[in-house]
């Protein structure tokens, strides 16, 4: 019997569905990046990067050689894929819609409806609840943690792609309260979102530390995967878990960083303008004097 | 990075007068024993610490006096391990960890502007757990003392190799310092997250409550780890159980996860306090703000996190798979990121500031530039390849006394220095002091620099002796000179301190000219700290009402008039 051939470098996937999905977004980005460029007197090129970055960061996970090796062979493939669509897809993807992209770019008709105070803006609140959307991601991280659940991913395409719909999505509900990307909600410091930070990191973490420290493979579709690359069914479930340790620890680590020192700037401000205000009427007092 | 950024003035503090509600305590020796007042829970910690602080340094000349020479007999190889055990322990557990839960005690609500800590009577009884943990240990002494090293590794800590009582008081140790520390750090984050003085957001908090706020979640997280680990070592060792014996089932890897998951955090516990004491320090005597206060106080919570994520690299030789070991040593060198952060944060704050060159700066850039070697190696031995071939060496102890002499012990040096005239009144001699640095600076380096030549040369640690064909005598001989060296510079600080008590010239309400709020009340604070309480602008109330008093020097100065303000507004 012939082995099986690994997918090697070359093999980059072109699924219609995924790439058209990847050229629409681009183009509603643009269009709203061109439009935020107009009005906001700022260098948008930050959120620019940003965004293509997130975008790469997607199509990196879906069409590049990491999804067939993640599909068939390698655990530790199929763990980056995933890091890369629940964590750093998404956060680069709200960095790019921040304010004042977001608010400045999107028509005045369709900021009517989507803002937070417009008819689906309300409708869809709660999903701007941060612990609601740490728990869903939580929760989501965990479920497909489930071997069960995992293998069956890895084995069917529909149930795959629903497993990549609902880390991104989750990823994106996630980040979007982590960022606080919207310009009504950064004048509070909301220190709720280190909070959020905090248990969505715990919730990986029950993850990755198993991984990278059982003595036993838990995947049975990857302990019984042909082995290639020289990696045998353990070291591959410890590759994936001690690097998605790693990359949870840099994600956080500077997730934290820029959320704490943001918190700090936004209660200084807030302290200030809580200080002009008060003595706003002596000094109406002292120059009638 | 400015440290007003986003404050557009300075305004004058206004001053809340608040009725005082504190109760008389007795007076003399009673009024010690059932303080609840956190100035006099402070200044108790800190005298115990520094009597364990003694304790321990006498058991390290100890050893040091044993090893000046090859075979030397001095003292045999079982007293030389509990020696070992007893020095280890007394300064991780009764010396560094409590001497801070003194500083904080003594500063933090003074520093915040509140009249006590959140729950006195809790302050007051986490005091003499410690103390009672510190006598159980130290009795041990007197029948059979503990001889399994600081952290007790077993199978060397259970019944068959340790059979004695010694082990058991070094468990109880842990059990009564470990849970007053837990209420400690409870009463402590308590205290900074609800009675800061009005004005004092999270971004006006002084460098030093962020240390210690930042070093009080550490340990609510870290400490549960080894108190657990301690408990099953207690029921190993008397109630049959198995967690650490291999010959049951059980597994001494455990031990080594548990401790170390409480051990590498607790290097941070001892040193963070440290960090936020030298941010105090340098601008003040710097006469410049603090360069990058968000950018320090962020570090320092970063440096929290990972240290919790580091801790195997304690166990590199341990069987582990090397993707793991890569994880741990990549984890372990990113905290030199934010310790990189902090370092630069500090040359930069004295970066063309007009320096004062007083003792606690001696202190502050000894610790600057000791501890930043400290943390070089540090980095050394996060490579594991690196940290195969000097595990269990002498380069490893050199390292860990750069990081916790150097830092921890020359950071409490100026701290002491710093606040020694508001606990007391008076002012600490300086010429003493400086003596004391230099003596204990030179010292230092003679003592531990020379280690990490006998480590890289193979010298194992916890060794009570070596042989003369080994050629480790002159170095070792050296290396115990420079501990005595160093012994003459703590003396000369005791004496110092001594001395000043009574002698010293008297210090008045500021006398650095300090930044933080604790330099606006008496020397010392009066037991409700503060008759009139701040409205903190920012990061230096003090330097605003300094700046506000000098404004308004013509006519009544600011604090009557804003005394008056108060008075009528009530």
């Amino acid at each position: 019997m012939l082995a099986e051939p690994t997918p090697g470098w070359g093999s980059w996937g072109a699924h219609p569905l995924t790439i058209g999905w990847l050229v629409l977004v681009t183009v509603v980005y643009i269009r709203c990046y061109r439009r935020a460029g107009r009005y906001s007197s700022r260098s948008l090129t930050p959120h620019l990067v940003a965004f293509f970055l997130g975008l790469i960061a997607v199509a990196v996970a879906l069409l590049s050689p990491l999804d067939p090796v993640g599909d068939r062979w390698l655990l530790s493939a199929h763990v980056l894929q995933h890091v890369l669509l629940a964590d750093i897809a998404p956060a680069l993807i709200v960095l790019g819609w921040r304010a004042p992209v977001l608010p400045l770019g999107l028509s005045p008709r369709i900021l009517r409806v989507v803002a937070p105070g417009g008819q689906l803006g309300r409708r869809l609140a709660w999903l701007r609840n941060g612990w609601l959307a740490a728990t869903i991601w939580a929760a989501v991280q965990l479920a497909w943690g489930v071997p069960v659940l995992f293998d069956a991913a890895a084995a069917s395409a529909p149930l795959h792609v629903f497993e990549h719909l609902t880390l991104l999505g989750s990823g994106l509900l996630l980040w979007w309260a982590v960022i606080d990307p919207l310009p009504g909600e950064r004048r509070r410091p909301a220190w709720s979102r280190l909070g959020y930070l905090g248990l969505s990191r715990a919730a990986a973490a029950a993850i990755c530390l198993p991984l990278t420290w059982l003595g036993s493979a838990l995947y049975p579709r990857y302990a019984e995967a042909p082995r290639a690359y020289g990696i045998s069914a353990l070291r591959d479930q410890q590759i994936a878990g001690a690097s998605m340790c790693l990359i949870e620890l840099l994600v956080f680590g500077v997730a934290f960083m820029v959320v704490f020192l943001d918190l700090l700037s936004r209660e200084e401000r807030a302290t200030a303008v809580a200080e002009r205000a008060a003595s706003a009427p002596l000094r109406k007092v002292a120059s009638s004097d | 990075m400015s440290v007003h950024a986003g404050t557009a003035r300075r305004a004058a503090p206004e001053i809340l007068l608040r009725p005082r509600r504190v109760a008389e305590e007795p007076s003399g020796w009673l009024g010690w024993l059932t303080t609840t007042d956190h100035k006099r829970i402070g200044i108790l910690y800190i005298t115990t610490s520094i009597v364990f602080f003694l304790l321990g340094g006498v058991e390290a000349l100890l050893m040091r006096t044993q090893l000046a020479t090859p075979d030397n007999s001095l003292i045999a190889p079982q007293a030389y391990n509990q020696i070992l055990t007893m020095h280890g322990t007394t300064m991780v557990f009764l010396f560094v960890v409590p001497i801070w839960a003194g500083f904080a005690n003594y500063l933090v609500p003074l520093q915040i502007g509140a009249r006590d800590m959140a729950f006195p009577r809790l302050n007051a009884l986490s005091y003499w757990l410690f103390l009672f943990g510190g006598v159980v240990f130290y009795v041990s002494m007197f029948f059979a003392p503990p001889e399994a090293g600081w952290f007790s590794y077993t199978p060397l800590s259970n019944r068959v190799y340790s059979p004695t009582g010694g082990q058991d008081a070094w468990i109880f140790l842990i059990h009564l310092t470990g849970i007053a520390s837990i209420l400690g750090a409870i009463n402590l984050v308590v205290t900074i997250a609800n009675m800061r003085a009005p004005g004092m957001g999270w971004g006006r908090l002084p460098l030093f409550c962020w240390s210690a706020f930042t070093q009080a979640i550490m340990l609510i997280v870290a400490l549960p780890a080894i108190a657990a680990a301690v408990t099953m070592l207690l029921t190993d060792r008397h109630f049959g159980t198995c967690y650490f014996d291999p010959t049951c089932g059980g597994s001494p890897l455990l031990w080594q996860h548990l401790f170390w998951f409480f051990g590498h955090p607790e290097v941070y516990i001892m040193i963070l306090p440290g960090f936020g004491v030298i941010s105090e320090v340098l601008p003040v005597f710097a006469r410049k703000p603090i360069f990058g206060y968000k950018a320090i106080a962020a570090s320092t919570i970063g440096i929290a996190f990972l240290s919790m994520l580091v801790w195997a690299h304690h166990m590199f030789t341990a069987p582990i798979a090397t993707v793991v070991l890569a994880f741990f040593m990549l984890s372990s060198m990113t905290i030199a990121i934010p310790t990189g952060v902090k370092v630069l944060n500090w040359v930069a704050t004295l970066w063309r500031g007009s320096i004062n060159f007083k003792t606690p700066l001696y202190f502050a850039c000894g610790f600057l530039v000791l501890f930043t070697l400290g943390g070089i190696t540090g980095v050394m031995l996060a490579i594991f390849p690196i940290d195969w071939q000097v595990h269990g060496s002498y380069f490893v102890v050199a390292h860990f006394h750069f990081v916790l002499v150097a830092g921890a012990v020359s950071a409490i040096m100026a701290g002491l220095y710093y606040w020694f005239p508001k606990m007391t009144g008076r002012m600490l001699s300086e010429r003493l002091g400086k003596a004391s640095f230099w003596f204990q600076f030179v010292g230092f380096v003679m003592t531990f620099l020379i280690q990490h030549a006998l480590g890289l040369s193979g010298m194992p640690r916890r060794v009570y002796t070596y042989s003369a064909s080994s050629g480790w005598g002159t170095d070792n001989l050296i290396s115990t000179i420079g501990s005595y060296i160093l012994a003459i510079g703590v003396l000369l600080t005791v004496l110092n301190v001594v001395l000043s008590l009574k002698n010293g010239r008297r210090a008045g309400n500021d006398p650095w000219k300090g930044n933080t709020l604790e330099w606006f009340t008496p020397s010392p604070p009066p037991p409700h700290n503060f008759d009139v309480i701040p409205v903190v602008r920012s990061v230096e109330p003090m330097r605003d009402i300094r700046a506000d008093l000098r404004r308004e020097r013509v006519g009544t100065t600011a604090l009557q008039s804003a005394t008056a303000r108060g008075a009528d507004a009530r």
